[in-house]
C-alpha cells in the first residue's frame, strides 16, 4: 500500500482535451481539477498537464488530464497526445458555431490517432451564454446521438455540468473497462485492479493496489 | 482613449506597509505610451527610427528605471471617459477608433481629467502584481524575481544597469562602428544584458528593424490598411481575435481592451497578410506583445518579420504548417539533453516523461509565456543577435539546476515541477550560468543534421521553400543592409552555410504586397 494518500488509487484514466482554440479547455481543466476560473487565462501553448481523483462505483479513479493547444496546427505535436488516452473530451463553444460545425474533423483525428475504443464526450461549453447561444442543444444532441458519443453542456464560469462531465466520462470509462476485465476472466489477458490502463506514452503506471 | 499616469511609490514588503516616499513619473509608462502615439501617426516621426539623443535618453534614465527595478509601481490609472465614449466599448470598435485618434490622444495625454481611478501595482516590466509579497506567478501576473533575490542584490544589479546604460548609449551613437569593427564588443555586453532602458532600440539595430523601414516606407499603414478589407483567411482572423485579450492578460497594456490590444491585433493581422501561408500562429502572439513593451507598432511589425524570416532566429519554421521547426528543436533538444545527462535521461524516459510535454511552449514562444522577464527578455538580447543556441543552453541550465530535484519525482512531479518551474528561476542568474553551459553551436548543428537525415521530407519542404525565398527575392536593402547591420560577430559565416549568401537579408517578396498594389 503506497503510505501517500494522495497516491492511492485503483484506476488510472488517461484523458484528453480538444476542440478548437479558445472554446474553454483550460478554464474546464481548472474549474474541475481546482475548482477555479479565470476570466484572464492565457491560450495553452502545446499541452499542460493536470490530475483529480474522483469516486466511482466504489473505486478510487485517478484521472490524468491533458489539455492541448486548439489552433489546428498544433496538432502536428498534439497528436501524439491521443495515443493511450482511454477517454476524449472534445469541447467546442455553445456561443459559436463554427467551432461546433469543427467538431467532425476532430472526430477524424481521434480516429486517426487515437485508440480505437476511446470514449469520447462532446461537451458544449459555455452554456452561461444562453443568450448569445449558437448552437442549439438538440442539433448536439442529435449529432452526438448519430456519432454515438455522449453528450453534455458545461459552463466553467459557473460551474454547470463540469464535474458531472468529468464523472460521467471517468465512469464511462471504467464500466468499459470492467466489462472487459470481466470478459478477460473468463478468457484471455485483461486489466487488473490497480493497473494502470493508459497506453502508449506519456503516463506512469499507478501504485498497485493489490 | 485610456491613458495612465503612473506615480512611483515605495513601498516595503516585509513589513507590508506602503509609504508614499516620491512622486516621479513612472519613465517606462509614459515613455512608451507617447512614443507609440507618435509612431501611430502617419510615420512623420522619423528621427523615431535613428539613434536616440542625449535627451531621449534622459526621458527614461536608467537610473530611473532601475528606482522602478526595486521599488514597486504603484500605478494610477486614469480613464478619461468624458466625451471621449470608446474606452469601455467592444474591441474592433475601438480598433477603428484608436487609429484616428491617435493625434487626439497625444492633445489629451495631459489633460487628467479624472472620473475612474484603478488602482493596481506593475512590475518593472509592466506586469501586475497579483501578491503583495512579490512572488512570481505563472497565472501571467507579475514576472519579477523579486523574491528570489535580497534587496542587496537588486540593488547591486540595478547600479549595473545603470552604468551599462552609459556605456550603451555611447555604443549605440556609434552603431555603425561597433557593428562592424567591434562585434565582439557588442557581443559580450549583449550577453551581460541589456539595460532596459535601451532595450528597444538594441533589439531594432539588432535586428536590422530601422533598415527594413527605411527600405518599405509606409508598407506597414498599407498593409494594415488592407487589412480593413481583405481577410483571405477567416480561420486566421479568427484564432488572431481568439488569443488578443489571452495573451499578457495581466500586463497592464494589454489586459483591458484599448491601445495595448488594438495594437496587437494590427500587427498579428498585418503579419497575417504579409505571410499568409503562415498567417498566425499561436506562440507568436506572445512575442509580438513583448515586442510591443518595448518598441512602437511599426517597429514591432518588422521586427516580427525580421524574427520570422531572418536566418537568425527563423521562427516562421516553427509555426508553419505540421510545424517543422518545432520538431527540429524539440529533437535536437531530447538529444543535446541525453548528451548532457544520460542519467537524467533515463530517469525522463522510465518515467515517460517526454521533452514534447514540457518543453513544447518554451520552444513555441521562446519563453515568453511563462518565465520571468529578467529571463525572457535576456533571452532574447542574444537570440535576436545569436541565434538558437541560447534557447538550447537555458533548457540545458534548467536541466542542470533541476535535476537534482527531478530525480526524486515520478512522472507527474516531473510534470508539476516543471509547470512551477518559472516561480523558482532568478532569470538573472540562470541566463549567466547559461553561458558557461559547455554547449557548443557544433553540437546543435550535429543533431539538426541527425534530424534531416530522418526526416528528408521536412529537409526537402524547407530547402524548397529556402529556393523559393531567393527566387522571389529581398526587400533590395543590399549589402549592408539588415544583416550587415546585425553586426553579430559570427553570423555572416553560418548565414553563408545556410546558403543565404552575401549576408544579405533574402526574404521572400509576399504575394501580399503585389496584391496591395492592384487593391490600393
Amino acid at each position: 500500500m503506497s503510505t501517500r494518500v494522495e497516491e492511492e488509487y485503483d484506476y488510472l484514466f488517461k484523458v484528453v482535451l480538444i476542440g478548437d482554440s479558445g472554446v474553454g479547455k483550460s478554464n474546464l481543466l481548472s474549474r474541475f481539477t481546482r475548482n477555479e476560473f479565470n476570466l484572464e487565462s492565457k491560450s495553452t501553448i502545446g499541452v499542460e498537464f493536470a490530475t483529480k481523483s474522483i469516486q466511482a462505483e466504489g473505486k478510487t479513479i485517478k484521472a490524468q488530464i491533458w489539455d492541448t493547444a486548439g489552433q489546428e496546427r498544433y496538432r502536428a505535436i498534439t497528436s501524439a497526445y491521443y495515443r493511450g488516452a482511454v477517454g476524449a473530451l472534445l469541447v467546442y463553444d455553445i456561443s459559436k458555431h463554427g467551432t461546433f460545425e469543427n467538431v467532425e474533423r476532430w472526430l477524424k483525428e481521434l480516429r486517426d490517432h487515437a485508440e480505437a475504443n476511446i470514449v469520447v464526450m462532446l461537451v458544449g461549453n459555455k452554456s452561461d451564454l444562453k443568450n448569445i447561444r449558437g448552437v442549439e442543444t438538440d442539433e448536439a444532441m442529435s449529432f452526438a446521438e448519430q456519432h454515438n458519443l455522449a453528450f453534455i453542456e458545461t459552463s466553467a464560469l459557473d460551474s454547470t455540468g463540469v464535474d458531472t462531465a468529468f464523472q460521467r466520462i471517468l465512469t464511462e470509462i471504467y464500466r468499459l473497462m470492467s466489462r472487459r476485465n470481466m470478459a478477460a476472466e473468463e478468457g484471455v489477458g485483461g486489466v487488473g485492479k490497480g493497473q494502470s490502463i493508459e497506453l502508449g506514452e506519456g503516463k506512469k503506471g499507478g501504485k498497485k493496489c493489490c | 482613449m485610456s491613458f495612465f499616469q503612473t506615480i512611483v511609490r515605495s513601498f516595503s514588503t516585509d513589513e507590508g506597509t506602503r509609504d508614499d516616499v516620491d512622486s516621479t513619473k513612472e519613465e517606462k509608462g509614459d515613455a512608451l505610451n507617447s512614443v507609440d502615439d507618435r509612431n501611430r501617426g502617419k510615420s512623420d516621426i522619423p528621427g523615431q527610427c535613428g539613434t536616440p539623443t542625449k535627451s531621449d535618453f534622459d526621458k527614461a534614465t536608467a537610473n530611473e528605471r532601475d528606482k522602478a527595478a526595486e521599488q514597486y509601481m504603484l500605478e494610477l490609472k486614469l480613464k478619461n471617459s468624458g466625451s471621449k465614449d470608446d474606452t469601455v466599448v467592444g474591441g474592433t470598435d475601438s480598433h477603428e477608433d484608436s487609429g484616428e485618434d491617435s493625434d487626439l490622444e497625444e492633445e489629451a495625454a495631459d489633460s487628467h481629467e479624472t472620473q475612474e481611478e484603478e488602482f493596481y501595482l506593475v512590475d518593472k516590466y509592466g506586469f501586475i502584481i497579483e501578491d503583495i509579497d512579490g512572488a512570481t506567478g505563472t497565472s501571467g501576473g507579475s514576472r519579477t524575481t523579486k523574491a528570489l533575490i535580497s534587496e542587496k542584490e537588486r540593488q547591486k544589479r540595478a547600479d549595473l544597469e545603470s552604468s551599462r546604460s552609459i556605456k550603451w548609449v555611447a555604443m549605440i551613437s556609434e552603431w555603425n562602428k561597433y557593428s562592424t569593427r567591434q562585434k565582439h564588443v557588442v557581443k559580450r555586453r549583449i550577453r551581460k544584458g541589456v539595460p532596459d532602458a535601451v532595450r528597444g532600440k538594441v533589439w531594432n539595430l539588432v535586428g536590422g528593424v530601422d533598415d527594413m523601414i527605411a527600405a518599405n516606407p509606409g508598407r506597414y499603414d498599407r498593409i494594415i490598411s488592407l487589412s480593413e478589407t481583405y481577410v483571405p483567411n477567416q480561420d486566421i482572423r479568427d484564432t488572431i481575435e481568439r488569443d488578443i485579450n489571452r495573451t499578457f492578460p495581466r500586463h497592464r497594456m494589454f489586459k483591458d481592451k484599448g491601445e495595448g490590444q488594438d495594437k496587437l491585433r494590427r500587427v498579428l493581422r498585418a503579419y497575417s497578410l504579409y505571410d499568409e501561408e503562415v498567417g498566425y500562429c499561436q506562440g507568436l502572439g506572445f512575442i509580438t506583445a513583448m515586442f510591443l513593451t518595448y518598441m512602437p507598432e511599426e517597429q514591432t511589425f518588422w521586427q516580427v518579420v525580421n524574427m520570422m524570416t531572418g536566418p537568425t532566429c527563423n521562427m516562421r519554421t516553427m509555426y508553419q504548417q505540421g510545424m517543422p521547426g518545432a520538431q527540429k528543436a524539440l529533437y535536437v533538444g531530447e538529444k543535446l539533453i541525453k548528451k548532457f545527462f544520460p542519467k537524467l535521461t533515463q530517469h525522463f524516459a522510465r518515467e515517460n516523461c517526454h521533452i514534447s510535454m514540457y518543453a513544447t511552449q518554451w520552444f513555441m514562444c521562446i519563453f515568453t509565456n511563462s518565465f520571468p522577464f529578467d529571463l525572457v527578455t535576456g533571452v532574447w538580447d542574444c537570440f535576436l543577435a545569436e541565434g538558437w543556441k541560447i534557447v538550447y543552453r537555458i533548457i540545458l541550465t534548467f536541466l542542470r539546476y533541476s535535476a537534482p530535484r527531478l530525480f526524486k519525482l515520478g512522472f507527474e512531479g516531473i510534470m508539476f515541477y516543471f509547470k512551477r518551474l518559472p516561480e523558482r528561476i532568478d532569470g538573472h542568474t540562470l541566463i549567466q550560468q547559461a553561458f558557461s553551459f559547455p554547449l557548443k553551436q557544433r553540437h546543435v548543428d550535429h543533431y539538426e543534421r541527425k534530424f534531416y537525415k530522418l526526416n528528408p521530407d521536412i529537409k526537402e519542404r524547407l530547402d524548397e521553400e529556402e529556393r523559393r525565398y531567393k527566387e522571389q527575392g529581398g526587400f533590395g536593402m543590399g549589402k549592408g543592409g539588415c544583416y550587415e547591420v546585425k553586426g553579430k560577430g559570427n553570423k555572416k559565416g553560418k548565414e553563408e552555410k545556410k546558403g543565404e549568401g552575401n549576408g544579405e537579408l533574402v526574404v521572400r517578396e509576399d504575394s501580399e504586397e503585389r496584391r496591395m498594389s492592384v487593391n490600393l
